[in-house]
């Protein structure tokens, strides 16, 4: 096991610290059965679809720099910036349009960031992102980008985002008139 | 029967009720369909309380999160949404209960892999919200039997099935409610001419459940009844909105509803049918 090496490379430490963090979370969920030690799929009996499940929803996610959660929280507030610039350039197209394709990238700089957070980040990634999929800046109302922008205030501010963030920011998004899920169709 | 344009005339009419119940079938095409979508939540702006059941949970979780469930997996498998559309198109049976999703927006915008990974963070998001999504555009969400299943969680790791038979409330529920049960049997076999199968078994099971309201605690059981029971919580709303004529048109009459049916095709609109005058005659007699 890599455990016992005392001389890793950055990539085996990397993978080492992604084992660690699986391994902690593993043991706080599983209690005693699984406590004090890996366990291969092969001996829960779990499938693949499983392990990956799990390696998922590392609550902490995966190792994560104070840097990495500063650039985070920045890309945030950039967005919410673009955000306000939409929505006070009310019926200026040109300046709504600048203001969405702008937050258009800063998203793709947080999606780009998804291996370095919890899986609920890359999810509220997604789902922001697919909302503004074969979509142009004058399809939303003021409603809809104050929705979004609530949401991502709300998501700036929670290190890490659980489940039931998650949730709420569906709701959110849903209510302001947001069509979570039309990518499903 | 009278027949009215809903959409622009339902928001501009001084009768308006201020509230209106979802039936399933609204939750679920509010998920599924774009045009419906839009014409489900115009309906919705002309109403300021909206409510369901969590009877309306459960079926959505039986349909959407199970489906959510079983497409995660099957992604997982395949590893490619490609693969996994060609699976719904061609391999998976039309009888089978999950619905068909596509994802054609993931896949027409995003290369294979991207695709698949959004796509399984899509469905693990719908996953995740559960039946909670439901709350976020309801005002209130009628819990009258207590049943377990619709406050179950939902993941890979823990598919949507049914609850052990003894979490829930159904007889209580059905001893409280009995008047209202009655009434809805009564109107069914008063409409001979409009009774369905599904109509002739509420009746049916209405009739036995008040010498034994024990048996509705089979869950095989009471899902035989679940449009009934929908009604029922929906008692005290003036406006029932759903997809299901049928049942809804005989059920709807007992309760002095008006009725907003949503049609298949989402270009016709949203017909209003007010039982909400109709129902004195009935009870006269």
């Amino acid at each position: 096991m890599p455990y016992e090496t005392t001389q890793e490379t950055g990539a085996q430490a990397e993978v080492i610290s992604q084992y660690h963090a699986v391994f902690r979370s593993d043991t706080e969920r599983s209690g005693e059965q699984h406590a004090g030690r890996l366990i291969s799929s092969t001996k829960t009996g779990e499938s693949d679809a499983d392990q990956d499940w799990h390696l998922e929803t590392v609550p902490n996610g995966p190792h994560r720099s104070s840097d990495s959660v500063k650039a985070t929280r920045l890309l945030f507030d950039r967005c919410m910036q673009a955000l306000d610039r939409a929505i006070q350039g009310d019926g200026d197209l040109i300046e709504q349009g600048n203001a969405f394709f702008n937050f258009s990238d800063i998203l793709q700089e947080l999606w780009e960031r998804r291996n370095e957070q919890e899986s609920q980040f890359a999810q509220l990634v997604n789902i922001l992102q697919t909302l503004l999929l074969e979509s142009v800046p004058e399809d939303f109302s003021k409603t809809q980008i104050q929705s979004i922008r609530q949401v991502i205030e709300k998501a700036s501010d929670r290190r890490p985002i659980s489940d039931e963030d998650l949730a709420t920011y569906i709701k959110i998004l849903d209510k302001g008139g947001c069509d979570v899920f039309r990518a499903l169709r | 029967m009278s027949s009215e344009p809903s959409g622009d005339s339902a928001n501009s009419q001084q009768s308006q009720p201020i509230e209106v119940f979802l039936d399933t079938s609204i939750h679920i095409t509010r998920l599924e369909s774009d045009h419906h979508k839009a014409k489900i939540d115009h309906t919705l702006e002309g109403f300021r309380w909206k409510g369901t059941c969590s009877y309306t949970q459960i079926e959505y979780g039986n349909v959407i999160l199970a489906s959510a469930c079983y497409y995660y997996r099957k992604l997982k498998e395949l590893d490619d949404l490609e693969a996994l559309s060609d699976f719904i198109y061609h391999h998976l049976p039309r009888n089978r209960k999950y619905k068909q999703w596509y994802h054609s927006l993931l896949r027409h915008s995003f290369n294979r892999d991207e695709a698949t990974e959004r796509a399984k963070l899509l469905l693990q998001s719908l996953m995740t919200v559960g039946t909670k999504y439901i709350s976020g555009y309801c005002d209130e969400v009628r819990d009258g039997i207590k049943c377990a299943w619709a406050r179950q969680e939902v993941s890979p790791r823990t598919p949507w099935k049914r609850p052990d038979r003894a979490k829930c409330r159904i007889d209580k529920f059905f001893e409280e409610k009995k008047d209202t049960f009655r009434s809805l049997e009564k109107a069914i076999r008063q409409a001979p001419e409009r009774q369905t199968d599904e109509l002739k078994t509420f009746a049916d099971l209405i009739q036995q459940a008040q010498s034994n309201p024990s048996l509705l605690r089979d869950c095989k059981v009471c899902w035989k009844l679940a449009d009934a029971i929908i009604a029922v919580e929906s008692e005290g709303y003036s406006s029932f909105f759903t997809q299901n004529i049928k049942e809804s048109d005989v059920l709807c009459r007992p309760l002095k509803q008006k009725l907003l049916y949503l049609k298949q095709n989402a270009d016709d609109p949203v017909e209003v049918i007010d039982y909400r005058d109709v129902q004195s005659e009935q009870s006269d007699e």
